[in-house]
């Protein structure tokens, strides 16, 4: 991550905001098109499919950059919501029902909140650093339940392990993850 | 105004976050969670838990000319955005878009109309209900899952009171009845993957009548 010089996601997606700059796009669709790829394909598309709704979610990205709020979610957020909802939207042809109020995380209104970007930057790098620690049995009914579109109940069928092992791995993790960011959150 | 105490289960709230809940439990999580704040800062964690995994993904390999063809897609038109479908704001928004311009209420029972939802959990619809103040929901227990989540009014269940955006949960191991709160008329928004199974004379004729 870049801090505060002008490269990085961030800057990217500020300089498409501000000049439709498509060096920025370039740069940024380096940067995250082959993860959001990799997403679909994990989540079961074939490598066609999986291109072709990863170039839908950049597009998004360069479309919805102007109401991109750095305070509300960094970019790795921001666009793993557009990845998910399009992964819903076209590969399960499904409408994902969205809160009221955060029909927005997609399309947030600009803030000037600097001291809301400095906590959410921490809390970023406090979920970095949980995923990071969590024992490995933890983090892979995580990742599974993140990038394989498998319900707990399925990822029990599919494992041959018990589902309440399962839940109480995905409990764990959660009270792990909770545990460091209320850490983060009370240090100074 | 008080937030609602009675959150949807953690399970339900990572599925959504992670985008593997069904429709009918997204439905569920997007009404609850336009009416908690403390669901949607849990949300924004999860979420941020998914950006992080998401940066840690290998990445897969580009089609050769990828980039140009996506440069080619930028001036392509915008979709409209949807709108925000209009009508009463006690339903939240993701609900209003279902239940169309001229919902159907049905009387089912004295004191219980409902209306059926253009989406299942499990076999059964998605279904409102509107309950008249004061009256109570005879004791029962459940085949599967229910989750009832209050939109106006409130009712009690099991020594707690449940009110605008608080999600009752009961399964099969659960059994028991819910008292109306007799200040106003309450309205819920009910998940429920089989029907109830009565545990009185009287929910017994009741379940009889209506078939819920």
């Amino acid at each position: 991550m870049s801090g505060t010089s002008p490269v990085g996601p961030k800057a990217w997606i500020a300089r498409i905001a501000q000049d439709g700059d498509r060096e920025a796009f370039a740069a940024l669709y380096a940067h995250y098109a082959p993860q959001v790829k990799r997403y679909l394909m994990r989540s079961g598309a074939d490598p066609v499919t999986a291109e072709e709704v990863a170039q839908d979610v950049l597009l998004t990205v360069w479309r919805r950059a102007p109401t991109y709020d750095p305070s509300r979610a960094n970019p790795n957020t921001w666009i793993f919501t557009i990845a998910r909802n399009r992964r819903i939207d076209r590969l399960r042809k499904e409408n994902r029902p969205e809160p009221e109020a955060t029909e927005i995380i997609e399309t947030m209104q600009p803030t000037q909140a600097t001291d809301a970007q400095v906590a959410q930057a921490r809390r970023a790098a406090a979920v970095r650093q949980a995923l990071a620690t969590l024992p490995q049995e933890q983090a892979e009914v995580l990742q599974s339940s993140y990038f394989e579109g498998r319900s707990m109940r399925e990822l029990a069928d599919a494992t041959g392990v018990p589902l309440g092992t399962i839940k109480s791995r995905s409990r764990l993790a959660m009270i792990r993850l909770r545990q460091v960011l209320e850490d983060q959150q009370s240090s100074p | 105004m008080t937030t609602p105490t009675h959150l949807i289960p953690e399970e339900l709230l990572l599925s959504y976050a992670a985008g593997t809940a069904g429709e009918a439990l997204s439905l569920l999580a997007a009404c609850h969670l336009t009416l908690s704040p403390e669901s949607r800062a849990h949300l924004d964690t999860l979420e941020a838990v998914g950006g992080e995994l998401l940066a840690e993904l290998p990445g897969a390999e580009l089609a050769p000319g990828s980039l140009e063809a996506m440069l080619a897609r930028l001036d392509e038109p915008a979709p409209a955005p949807r709108p925000v479908p209009t009508g009463d704001p006690i339903f939240p928004a993701p609900l209003r878009r279902l239940m169309g311009p001229q919902p159907r209420w049905r009387k089912v029972w004295p004191g219980v109309q409902v209306l059926d939802l253009p989406l299942h959990y499990g076999p059964q619809p998605v279904r409102l209900t509107r309950l008249a103040p004061g009256i109570e929901i005879p004791r029962h227990t459940h085949g599967g899952q229910e989750y009832n989540l209050v939109l106006q009014g409130g009712f009690s269940d099991r020594g707690a009171d449940y009110l605008r955006g608080d999600v009752a949960v009961a399964d099969d191991t659960v059994e028991h009845h819910l008292d109306i709160h007799d200040d106003g008329e309450c309205i819920t928004l009910v998940l429920l993957d089989s029907p109830l199974v009565p545990r009185s004379l009287k929910g017994t004729i009741a379940h009889w009548i209506t078939g819920i």
